[in-house]
């Protein structure tokens, strides 16, 4: 178990610091006044903020969805949505921020669950200790009602001293009022100070900056000191007592939905609920969108626009060079624009929209829970899931998402296996189809048991390899839920413009370079130099070498490339199996290595890049040696 | 020295009446009574779990997965043979 220090009293071991988080993000000099939305995980931080500002936020149902920090101008304000967190100062990076962040607020709006309050107004508690203007937003309370809890609002605004908000944030009831609150601008301090704060401050009056670094100091976890004990019971006794008196429980109202928890977490019918999830994916995206969807706008656009499109280049512009470009093998508009058209936007919708049902349904956290005994094996504990599932979405964006996670060598092992082992929505997209089209289900569990056995290789390596400890297991599980369908909607479409943002560039200009480098006969050279590993290692035909240089700059370029190669060559079953492995677990794409250098840096992004090279070679010619028999 | 002795205190089980949320079987209602002092006690109050705090235990297939009045919680091993528990009744 590894404990960490506080970031304030300067005595114990400081959180480690990530590189991702910028702290200029926060600091400017505008004129307007900065509200900071501040809260526990998963509370609906994000979907307040949403509502308040228009911008979109991601929004999941699962704690630490939000790992940066967000902010959004209004005409009256500054909105600074930040990282779900538990107190300030300690334990980690997102406390740390999230507490540097306050040190500039003008005022906080503190969101709460109904459903977790006990939990909840700790953070409370000691956000009235700071003496800072305070709002409390009590969110989800249409839940806490199904729950059986109900809530006094006008006695909790007593208890707390401040103004207190009810709000169901996704339905926008009660958003009207927290708008119009923080426009008139005319804020609450409270005065339910603790008696422990009140003395450390008794006849001083000292900045805002100061007073939370004083009183964290005097909080800090790591020394378990009386002080900070009898704080801490004040606290308890406070929270306490304010629910005493403005909440009342009645009993639960029956839901089916509560039946499924203990479905979830029996190892029998959790682990064949993971199976059905998986075979789902295989069959909506693999089968149905495939076998659809892509073959028809693929196939329509193979049959009819890429001809014309060849001989309009043909007989109208008559250059070689430009016509390779446009309409050749590599073209902008016949392999880049066509992949990304035909292919790419169906199977990514499809999967962004499965993914996020998982997200919102509130499985991920589950699943965290049931794994986390084999995760402890390759040194990871069950929040790991997190950064893991959301690779399968983007592996950049797992990368950052394992910020979440609280000590260093998790964050190293993770990064790792997402570098290594975790093919990104696009690629997977692509590899579904190419492996339902030469073997259906048995080949994809057979895929799935190779990268997880690298992943379990490697992770078992790496935990013995880096130094540090494993963290246990702790967190807060979030209600089951039935998915928003808006939400699914507004999140598919904003993860859908984010990828073609980023890789529409990447898939054209990479095309034009490919394109360049075929009609000088260039690509013939690198075939002949990659011969020895492609051809004589791996078995594959020497034009793989085209998918290879695509890989080096993103996996999704390379499966676009085997797809092109795979529907228009003679490789066997076998060939298209290897191909898919390596390039699975060929080097990460550039966007990951990037982030992989913000996070990790330079050195460990390098190692990570060669590891995952030799990884890829050395078991695909293993694969194209011993996988001869099953085909 | 008698039969069943905590190790940790030296003291018989039966004196001590304590057993560690790791041991509570599945479904059984238990009572918070202290948690281990090497741990700061911020790690568990910040999940509102302190002394005098019911919980229900609702399944561990690892970690121990308990529910309190409020919200369900999933804790590691380690971290539930830190915390020490007594029989307790839901309120």
């Amino acid at each position: 178990m590894d404990i960490l220090g506080c970031a304030g009293c300067g005595k114990c071991r400081p959180a480690p610091k990530t590189r991702g988080f910028s702290d200029k993000l926060f600091k400017d000099n505008s004129n307007l006044k900065k509200i900071i939305l501040v809260g526990n995980p998963n509370v609906g931080k994000s979907v307040l903020f949403g509502a308040l500002t228009g911008v979109y936020a991601e929004v999941s149902n699962y704690p630490g969805t939000t790992v940066s920090v967000t902010k959004a101008k209004v005409d009256y304000a500054e909105i600074i949505d930040t990282p779900g967190t538990y107190s300030l100062g300690n334990f980690s990076e997102d406390e740390r921020v999230t507490k540097e962040i306050i040190e500039e607020a003008d005022v906080v709006v503190n969101i709460v669950a109904a459903t977790s309050l006990e939990r909840d107004l700790f953070l409370t508690a000691q956000l009235i200790d700071l003496k800072i203007p305070l709002v409390v937003v009590v969110n989800q309370v249409d839940e806490a009602h199904a729950g059986g809890i109900d809530i006094d609002f006008q006695k909790l605004e007593e208890e707390l001293g401040c103004s207190v908000f009810s709000t169901v944030a996704t339905r926008k009831q009660g958003i009207t009022e927290v708008i119009d609150y923080l426009r008139a601008g005319k804020f609450k301090v409270s005065d339910k100070i603790s008696p422990s704060a009140k003395k450390i401050f008794e006849g001083r009056e000292i900045t805002q900056k100061a007073r939370i670094q004083e009183l964290l100091s005097v909080e800090c976890s790591h020394l378990n000191t009386k002080e900070c004990d009898i704080l801490h019971n004040e606290r308890i006794n406070f929270v306490n007592s304010v629910i005493r008196k403005s909440v009342i429980f009645n009993a639960p109202k029956k839901r089916f939905i509560n039946g499924i928890e203990h479905f979830l977490f029996n190892p029998v019918t959790g682990f064949v609920t993971s199976l059905f999830v998986l075979y789902l994916l295989f069959e909506i995206v693999g089968v149905y969108i495939s076998g659809n969807v892509v073959d028809y706008v693929y196939g329509g656009l193979e049959e009819h626009f890429c001809p014309v499109l060849k001989h309009f280049c043909d007989t109208v512009i008559k250059n070689g060079l430009i016509s390779e470009i446009i309409a050749g093998e590599f073209g902008v508009f016949t392999m880049a624009l066509s992949i990304i058209v035909g292919v790419l936007i169906p199977l990514l919708t499809a999967f962004y929209i499965f993914m996020s049902i998982l997200e919102d349904s509130g499985y991920l956290p589950r699943m965290s829970v049931f794994c986390d005994e084999m995760l402890k094996k390759i040194g990871l504990n069950g929040r790991a899931v997190i950064p893991l599932i959301l690779g399968l979405g983007c592996t950049t964006m797992g990368t950052i998402t394992t910020r979440i996670l609280p000590t260093d060598k998790e964050r190293m092992i993770t990064t790792a296996l997402l570098g290594i082992s975790i093919p990104c929505a696009a690629q997977q997209g692509i590899i579904v189809v190419l492996i339902a089209s030469i073997g259906g289900l048995k080949v994809w569990f057979m895929y799935l048991f190779i990268l997880l056995s690298v992943m379990a290789v490697t992770g078992t390596l790496l935990s013995k390899i880096v130094k540090g400890k494993t963290s246990d297991l702790f967190i807060s599980l979030p209600p089951i839920r039935v998915p928003s369908f808006s939400n699914i909607l507004r999140k598919t479409y904003s993860k859908m413009v984010s990828f073609l943002k980023e890789a529409t560039g990447f898939f054209v200009v990479s095309s034009i370079i490919i394109s360049i480098m075929n009609y000088f006969g260039w690509l013939k050279v690198i075939e002949k130099c990659l011969k020895p590993i492609i051809v004589n290692l791996l078995h594959l035909p020497g034009e793989f070498s085209n998918v290879f240089i695509m890989g080096l700059i993103r996996r999704d370029l390379a499966s676009a490339g085997l797809f092109e190669m795979a529907s228009v060559s003679n490789m066997t079953p076998l060939q298209i199996f290897v191909a898919a492995v390596v390039i699975t677990l060929f080097v990460p794409c550039i966007a990951m290595l990037i982030m992989v250098f913000k996070e990790r840096g330079i050195k460990e992004g390098v190692i990570l890049w060669l590891s995952a090279f030799c990884i890829a070679i050395g078991i695909g010619s293993i694969l194209t040696r011993v996988c001869g028999v099953l085909f | 020295m008698p039969k069943f002795v905590d190790k940790k205190f030296g003291l018989p089980y039966n004196f001590i009446a304590m057993r560690t949320l790791f041991e509570v079987q599945t479904g059984e209602t238990v009572k918070i009574t202290g948690f281990d002092p090497e741990i700061p006690k911020a790690t568990f109050t910040r999940f509102a779990l302190f002394e005098g705090q019911v919980v229900k235990c609702l399944a561990k297939p690892g970690p121990v997965v308990i529910k309190e009045k409020f919200q369900t919680i999933a804790i590691g091993k380690e971290f539930s043979k830190k915390i020490y528990v007594s029989k307790g009744r839901m309120l």
